[in-house]
């Protein structure tokens, strides 16, 4: 081949050049207009893409169970094919993006639906909702909140969680509590002082147990302390308020003067990896969660004598329980899905008309009226001999009466990143709580002035 | 048809500039899949990143153009921006020098005539072909404060070793420990370039008495220097874009709280992750794309500066 022109080289340069530019500038990306397909002819089979979150294999497993439920009570022509994937809504974004969405997914980051809500990711679930009758007043309160955005449904609560105080009856003995002492509602004061007592070292100083880690569950005790994090109008972040820095303070006292949190990080990292490892091997002396649990235990800790207990409230009152939380995922259709009727139907048969089928997923639903049924439904999966079958009424009073819950707002990300490192910075003692605090509030004040009126 | 029969399309009537110019197209279609894979691959997205940088793009909505403004922010007031610089110069400057130093000594090593060298060779290459994911987890339970080796070893020389990952004064030194395991790779290429020094080097050394420190520091350094040019650029470069084994050893930080990207406490807050967690967390491509562009003047800008300053470090032998 000749040698090329320095004019002709240049020619297609400019030429290759400038069609990249061309493109770059002129394409953005764009949602595919919502596909619903043609909806199949009766009994045609159909098979619908479901996404959600690797919970790993012990939990993994009986979410199908719900498929084959629905398969086997309702539609028999309708597979439902369950994909279990890490880090669920940045993918999900990326398949909306491209145009190739599953036709439903569960999303269980917190406040996932309005995240991806507000740019315009997920169907509404209003006409859906309007003509199935679907009401706010029938869902745990703490869950409804997560699935609206611009007062419009756009998921259904899906298994929801609250959780209450698991007790390691051998390791409150040897910490000198008596577990039969504990009441119906402890106190803040109560469980501190339980907490304190539970730490324990060995002969050369090492902490070899400790209480409430304080790193963690600060989410589902805040209500307790009715922290406040916006104001009414969500206008204005409240976390640096005086009562929400006492709350802080307070909490970050659950950390012994005379112990630091690199402590606790290395006594904990021995502990056995899978699920409440550290508990069972009795390293944690206190741990919370909700009736799942059980399943662990019986697994890894077969012959581990505990029992449950009310979350503390600030003076132990039951009036006081509304201070109780929780957390819930959902499900919810992206746009772009392909079977978007059929996956309402799925959707509606195991979070609404049967709500109490998620017993066989081991997720509590969020449906009030399906808790009955629900309850008999697992007590007969555990057993009725299981450890922690005595237990199950108490699991559904926090969802029933729980009342606090945080408000959505577009820096609730932002918001949930850097307020855990600040709370975490409190707990190791690098920062008091005003000064963290201040410092968030600083940084994301701004970003919610800016983010006024959109949602 | 033309005077004596020949077609107007005749080659011969056909000008040099036309013939040069189908040439061309020949050309191009022959390197047409590779052109058309970076026009869209990497020319496309490169062109599209830099126009998103000015722009507020939430993926699934319209970019919305707002000039400026996402490098104002992280420059002026971003503080999360500064960090992840930070962190991300703290693990450059110590790691880059420390693996080419550590490199240059292996190789030496590997380059002495010992019996069974090929085992040695293949057992100190053998760690860069681990996947990422798995030397990151075999990593974490060696550095585990409580169970792991490192910690017990240490406790046998009469050392409280620290948290490690979980400890944010001890992450990155747990992450850079990690990447020297890894140093297989540019070893092999500092062994290649020690192939290169000529032998009669090292006899004329020893001949004025250098001693074999002195042939090192003499000889050796010098000759292998464009082998250190070159590995200490692919080392910047991908020091800066240092990403999976921040995103895992952060993970295992954080200890199962929060989304644990950085933790703990933003010390493995590296660029690259901070650019994806604003990318994919809180759906900023807009912020995320402007990130990327500072990212790649500046890698750019320091590649050419060490460019530039080669004359000065860097013997070409001729």
């Amino acid at each position: 081949m000749s040698k090329m022109s320095r004019r002709n080289f240049l020619k297609a340069s400019m030429l290759t050049g400038a069609g990249a530019l061309l493109a770059a500038c002129g394409g953005t990306a764009t949602t595919q207009p919502a596909q619903q397909g043609n909806a199949p002819a009766a009994n045609q089979p159909v098979k619908i893409t479901l996404w959600q979150s690797d919970w790993g294999k012990d939990y993994n497993e009986p979410m199908v169970k719900l498929a084959d439920d629905y398969k086997q009570d309702v539609a028999p022509n309708v597979t439902v094919e369950m994909t279990f994937l890490p880090n669920v809504s940045e993918k999900l974004i990326s398949a909306i993006t491209a145009g190739n969405p599953p036709d439903c997914t569960l999303i269980d980051e917190g406040y996932g639906v309005p995240k991806m809500a507000i740019q315009g990711g997920l169907v509404s679930m209003k006409p859906y909702f309007e003509a199935a009758g679907v009401k706010k007043e029938e869902f745990i309160p703490f869950t409804w909140e997560t699935i609206i955005y611009k007062g419009e449904p756009f998921g259904i609560p899906g298994g929801a969680g609250s959780i209450l105080m698991m007790i390691n009856r051998d390791a409150y003995k040897d910490a000198g509590i008596d577990p039969i002492s504990i009441p119906k509602v402890p106190s803040w004061a109560q469980f501190k002082e339980w907490s304190n007592k539970l730490y324990k070292r060995d002969s050369s100083g090492k902490i070899i147990r400790i209480g409430h880690d304080p790193m963690s569950q600060w989410s589902n005790f805040r209500g307790i302390f009715d922290f406040k994090i916006y104001d009414a109008n969500k206008t204005k972040l409240m976390i640096n308020s005086p009562e929400s820095v006492a709350a802080l303070t307070e909490w970050a006292t659950l950390l012994p003067p005379d112990v630091n949190y690199e402590d606790i990080t290395s006594a904990v990292s021995g502990a056995p990896q899978n699920m409440y490892g550290a508990w069972m091997a009795g390293i944690r002396g206190m741990e919370e969660d909700d009736y799942w649990m059980f399943l662990a235990i019986d697994k890894y800790a077969p012959k581990m004598d505990y029992f449950v207990n009310y979350l503390p409230t600030m003076n132990g009152k039951e009036e006081e329980q509304k201070g109780y939380t929780g957390w819930v995922w959902a499900m919810a259709i992206p746009k772009g899905s392909a079977h978007q009727e059929e996956a309402w139907k799925f959707i509606k048969y195991g979070y609404y008309d049967k709500a109490e089928m998620l017993a066989d997923t081991l997720n509590w639903p969020s449906k009030i009226s399906a808790f009955a049924e629900f309850e008999k439904r697992t007590i007969a999966i555990m057993g009725q001999n299981n450890r922690l079958t005595p237990y199950m009424p108490l699991f559904a009073l926090p969802k029933q009466v729980g009342a606090y819950f945080e408000p959505w707002t577009p820096i609730y990300n932002k918001l949930g990143d850097q307020f855990g490192t600040a709370f975490e910075s409190i707990i190791r003692r690098e920062k008091t709580a005003q000064q963290a605090m201040d410092e968030v509030v600083a940084s994301l004040q701004p970003e919610l002035d800016k983010a006024q009126g959109t949602f | 048809m033309t005077e004596a029969g020949r077609s107007v399309l005749h080659p011969k009537h056909i000008s040099a500039r036309r013939r040069e110019w189908n040439k061309t197209l020949l050309g191009l279609a022959f390197i047409s899949p590779w052109l058309l894979g970076f026009l869209w691959l990497i020319l496309y997205p490169l062109f599209a990143s830099l126009y998103y940088g000015f722009t507020e793009y939430a993926i699934l909505t319209p970019p919305k153009w707002v000039g400026a403004e996402n490098f104002i922010t992280m420059f002026t007031k971003d503080k999360l921006f500064w960090t992840s610089v930070g962190n991300t110069l703290y693990y450059v400057a110590i790691s880059v020098p420390l693996s080419t130093v550590f490199s240059i000594a292996l190789a030496l090593l590997l380059n002495a005539k010992v019996r069974g060298m090929s085992i040695y060779r293949t057992v100190y290459y053998f760690p860069t072909v681990v996947p990422v994911i798995a030397s990151v987890m075999l990593w974490a339970w060696i550095l585990n404060p409580q169970a792991g080796p490192l910690n017990y070893l240490l406790g046998l020389l009469g050392i409280q070793g620290p948290g490690w990952l979980s400890d944010p004064h001890w992450s990155k030194p747990a992450l850079i420990i990690l990447g020297l395991w890894g140093l297989g790779g540019a070893t092999v290429i500092y062994l290649a370039g020690l192939q290169d020094v000529p032998t009669h080097l090292y006899e004329a050394a020893e001949l004025d008495g250098a001693s074999g420190i002195q042939k090192i520091l003499f000889v050796t350094i010098p000759l292998l220097t464009p082998v250190i040019l070159f590995n200490v650029i692919m080392g910047l470069i991908g020091g800066f874009q240092y990403f999976s084994q921040a995103f895992l050893g952060s993970a295992i930080g954080a200890g199962g709280q929060g989304t644990g990207i950085g933790a703990p406490m933003n010390s493995l807050l590296f660029y690259n992750l901070y650019l994806y967690r604003n990318a994919f967390g809180y759906f900023q491509m807009g912020y995320a794309s402007a990130m990327a562009w500072v990212l790649l003047v500046f890698v750019l800008l320091l590649t050419l500066l060490i460019f530039k300053l080669t004359g000065r470090f860097v013997y070409y032998a001729r």
